[in-house]
């Protein structure tokens, strides 16, 4: 027997030790050792390890003879929290203010978590109220351009049929589209403008769950010139009759349609919103090319998978598949597509593939929660600064604590559940603040969050979680400090550095206020850049420019001659103008063959401007090379094209001049260039000027721009809408000033400016609740110092500075800190924009200006209090 | 005076630290208990019945001396009390009346 052996096993006298009860301890073991080597001697090692184990157990488990850790706390349990409660009390309301400031910057900073969990819930929800969400993918297309870039695009009308003909693990496919001009049904004599109706094939109804009040799903939209429309929709025509049947006719077009179904009102979390739907064999039916032009490429594609398909197996088949269906054509028209695959839920946020619908942005998402949680954290700091420098206040009752027999497990449990107690106070008052804001937020979001969200019960059930969560986060140092003191050294009046963790305290400080700045500059240059942008010259008048949408109406089309006539002729009117885009709203991209300067013919494909003969005048478009369209040449209409300055650098010319008479082929027209249009911000200035080109196109015009010149637009304005009611009664007078349609662009960027700027204010605010409660205190508890110094002569600028600089030395501190920070984070923010300002080091002087300037106003309100009190009853105080 | 009642084990352990007089500690009993009435009794389970029966005042304890075997620990000495005597003798006397109820009624007895 080998010496190890004789020996009973360690691992079970640990677990006796650690858990038996200690009085009863050392005889337990000798018994045990005294069974185990007499087993051992009798029946052997092994059989004694056993039962030495399973004794050891049995005396673990046994109720009685195990120790009871918490025999003292449940002892005296309900008294004992009884009094922690009451001395909470207590202290939160002889201390006010210092209580004020720890459940306000909490409520507020979980306000602000709220509202944003609000919003992002809402964001990240988009779409799964479809049953088959998780099968539904949606086809996007990358699309390289002859020009070198890609583009990301819907597909083209034969995707979806041709890829569920080829892939057996694809169930279904629906195609959306927007049409490409409005709809203005007349019904009992009222004209309605649609402008938000969609395209649809019939398995619409199979692959989402957008439910067909009335009418069959199968056969709904099948037939040629079927209309479905929304609830909301219908009862504007037709009340409460039922509509099933009606025809409604467009005007202009002979054509009617049927109404062959009501859908229930599309839920907001959708990205697809319509307000009817069209049936796809309307299109099919009235444009000859629908299948063959590959490049038309308006169809939002979806795909219901089989149940055990995989998608992302589906779309390695894909570059196989355009290799075999349009690989041919791709090389004859020099435009490659590449097919790929996103989830349904996905889409709604998928930044890289927009296509159809709306979006939402992920990293606004990102933000949005940084900065909310951020404030939460900077509330958090708070309370932990303002416990800790407190902590000689509640030194002595802990003294006293511990002498009594409390442990230290206890004391910080009991600085903890206050800390907790605090924390659910501020829970309440911040889902009230939620409650208050919530309206506000939603203006400032452009959204309609319902609180009821907050109603869930999986939300209702983390609530407790986050009371918990923000108490321990906040309770947790102030506990630990507050539990250490040694109560001899307390009550010998001994007292501690009179600031324990003043290092710690002043790198809390100094973080809060480093996340302060960074927001400040954030929200900075986020203006700078929106103002930049509003303000760039945008080489083309955009002042007194009142654009009439009246999307592609026939009727308005042909009497635009006869419109602009009557327009001119108001007083006050300068000119108008009838194209297909204007600056900020394009329309089509064409695919054109455009003999270069070395002699090649390059595909190009580039935003193409339709407009008729006084496009350039009234837009104050600089010509630097060449003539306007003239009706003097008759050709014009076919064969001329202008382009821009950078189309004729892209092509190689060398000057404007040298591009004149350059071939170009588009849309079917063979023509040339008669003129170089100096370069103009087409497009937002998030992206950079690219080759473009005019023609002559007032046939396909959409838009009407009326260029003004008067000190009062409203009268002139009426007078427009007059003639327009009486040249075109049936189409609304849509009409928006170009300068608003331009900052329209920008909306993204104004929202976000906003929240984020709302939200930052709120993050400063919550650390400025934290200063001037350090501040008071600070003030407090030197007011004897103040009082000698007085006394000595001290002026109230001395007392000023002594009492402020160290708060403004960390917030210096803090500014360095966050400077390199907050210029590198910023700096990727403007990558997205093609016309962006440079970061101004200004920027940053100001941030830190106004860090410093709130914070010093904060703290000075102590300041001056202390420096002008009556020096004697300081000296007479404590 | 009122009677006590005692269980089976309560009974049997009380009885063993009786008999071992100055020297009843826990293993020893179970070993007494082992040799006399056959049964195996796991340690645990005759602690708890010791600390059971001095809560209920039929035992007393006191830590003994200090040996060299036990890797040196002290073993708690049990004596019984006046209470934990008057106890066994009440349960003593209970089974007493009822085997002699049961012997007038079938002389022949014999249950073993």
């Amino acid at each position: 027997m080998n010496r190890i052996d004789t020996r009973p096993p360690r691992l079970a006298r640990k677990l006796l030790r650690r858990f038996c009860a200690p009085q009863w301890l050392e005889e337990i073991e000798g018994d045990l050792e005294e069974q185990y080597a007499t087993q051992a001697h009798n029946d052997g090692v092994r059989r004694a390890q056993l039962t030495y184990w399973r004794d050891a157990l049995l005396y673990v488990g046994h109720a009685y003879i195990r120790q009871h850790r918490l025999s003292y706390q449940q002892a005296h349990g309900p008294i004992m929290l009884a009094n922690y409660l009451k001395i909470a009390l207590r202290n939160l309301k002889r201390h006010q203010w210092y209580a004020f400031i720890n459940v306000m910057g909490l409520a507020v900073g979980i306000a602000c978590c709220l509202l944003i969990f609000l919003f992002v819930q809402r964001e990240v929800s988009y779409d799964r109220f479809h049953e088959k969400a998780d099968r539904i993918y949606r086809v996007y297309n990358d699309v390289r351009m002859p020009s070198g870039p890609t583009a990301s695009f819907n597909v083209s009308a034969y995707v979806g049929p041709a890829m569920t003909r080829a892939f057996p693990e694809i169930e279904a496919f629906v195609r959306l589209a927007q049409p490409r001009a409005s709809s203005v049904f007349a019904y009992q004599g009222q004209y309605y403008e649609e402008t938000s109706l969609l395209y649809a094939d019939s398995t619409i109804f199979d692959v989402f769950d957008f439910p067909l009040l009335r009418g069959n799903p199968a056969t709904a939209l099948a037939a040629p010139f079927s209309l479905v429309l929304t609830e909301t929709t219908a009862r504007k025509y037709f009340g409460d009759a039922d509509p099933l049947g009606t025809v409604l006719t467009p005007s202009g077009e002979a054509q009617a349609f049927t109404v062959t179904g009501i859908l229930a009102d599309v839920p907001a979390a959708s990205h697809l919103q319509f307000d009817g739907l069209i049936s796809m064999a309307t299109a099919e039916k009235t444009n000859t090319f629908f299948f063959q032009d590959l490049l038309d490429l308006r169809y939002a594609t979806y795909l219901l998978l089989q149940d055990n398909a995989s998608a992302s197996a589906l779309s390695l088949k894909f570059p196989d598949f355009v290799e075999r269906t349009i690989g041919e054509a791709q090389r004859r028209s020099n435009v490659f597509s590449s097919f790929g695959l996103v989830s349904l839920p996905a889409v709604y946020l998928h930044a890289a593939h927009r296509g159809l619908g709306q979006s939402g942005s992920r990293a606004d998402l990102y933000t949005f929660s940084a900065i909310a949680l951020l404030t939460l954290l900077i509330a958090c700091i708070n309370f932990m600064n303002l416990a800790t420098a407190r902590s000689t206040k509640r030194a002595k009752e802990v003294g006293v604590r511990k002498m009594m027999g409390a442990q230290r497990r206890q004391l910080a449990g009991q600085f903890l559940g206050e800390s907790i107690l605090l924390s659910l106070g501020a829970l309440i008052l911040g889902i009230g603040l939620t409650a208050l804001s919530l309206p506000l937020f939603n203006r400032l979001a452009g959204t309609a969050l319902p609180l009821t969200t907050l109603a869930q019960p999986a939300f209702l059930l983390a609530l407790p979680g986050i009371a918990l969560g923000v108490g321990v986060i906040a309770g947790s140092y102030p506990a630990l400090v507050l539990s250490s003191f040694r109560p001899a050294k307390i009550l010998k009046g001994q007292l501690l550095a009179s600031l324990k963790g003043t290092v710690l305290r002043k790198g809390l400080v100094v973080f809060q206020f480093a996340i302060s700045v960074i927001l400040l500059v954030g929200t900075g240059i986020v203006y700078q850049q929106l103002r930049h942008m509003q303000q760039q010259n945008l080489g083309f008048r955009t002042e007194q420019m009142l654009v009439i949408d009246f999307r592609a109406d026939e009727q308005v089309q042909q009497q635009l001659d006869v419109i602009k006539q009557a327009l001119t002729q108001i007083p006050g009117v300068v000119a108008a103008t009838a194209s297909q885009a204007i600056p900020s709203r394009l329309g089509y991209t064409a695919l054109a063959y455009v003999g270069a300067a070395e002699g090649e013919t390059r595909e190009v494909m580039m935003p193409v401007f339709p407009v008729d003969h006084d496009f350039l005048d009234v837009y104050d478009l600089t010509l630097i090379a060449g003539r306007n369209f003239s009706p003097a040449f008759a050709t014009d209409s076919t064969e001329a094209f202008l382009i821009n300055e950078t189309a004729s650098r892209a092509f190689g010319f060398a000057t404007p001049e040298d591009a004149l008479g350059m071939s170009l082929q588009e849309w079917g027209q063979q023509g040339q260039v008669i003129g170089v249009v100096s370069d103009f911000h087409y497009t937002s200035l998030r992206r950079a000027i690219e080759p473009m080109n005019f023609l002559l196109g007032d046939s396909i015009a959409r838009f009407l721009t009326v260029r003004i010149a008067t000190d009062d637009l409203s009268p002139t304005v009426t007078a427009i809408e007059t003639v327009w009611q009486r040249l075109a009664p049936h189409r609304p007078f849509d009409y928006r000033f170009l300068d608003a349609s331009f900052d329209a662009q920008y909306r993204a960027e104004q929202r976000f400016g906003q929240i984020a700027g709302t939200f930052t204010g709120l993050a400063i605010l919550v650390a400025c609740l934290g200063l001037f409660g350090l501040a008071t205190f600070m003030a407090e508890q030197r007011t004897k110092e103040i009082g000698i110094r007085k006394v000595l002569g001290a002026t109230l600028p001395q007392l000023l500075i002594l009492l402020s600089r160290e708060f403004a030395v960390l917030v210096v501190f803090a500014v360095a800190v966050a400077t390199p920070i907050a210029y590198t984070l910023m700096n990727r923010w403007l990558e997205a924009f093609a016309y962006r300002i440079e970061i101004p080091w200004q920027t940053f002087l100001i941030a830190g200006l106004t860090a410093l300037g709130i914070a010093l106003a904060t703290v000075s309100y102590q300041s001056i209090k202390a420096a002008l009190a009556d020096p004697v009853k300081a000296l007479r105080y404590e | 005076m009122k009677t006590h009642t005692l269980g089976e084990l309560d009974e049997l352990v009380l009885l063993a630290t009786s008999i071992l007089y100055h020297e009843a500690y826990a293993f020893a009993i179970k070993q007494l208990i082992y040799e006399q009435a056959h049964r195996t009794v796991a340690l645990p389970t005759v602690h708890a019945a010791l600390y059971r029966l001095e809560k209920r005042g039929f035992l007393r304890s006191e830590l003994g001396g200090a040996t060299t075997e036990r890797g040196g620990r002290r073993k708690r000495l049990f004596t019984i009390t006046n209470t934990g005597m008057q106890a066994l003798r009440d349960v003593q006397t209970a089974r007493e009346r009822m085997w002699s109820l049961l012997q007038e009624m079938r002389p022949s007895g014999g249950l073993s």
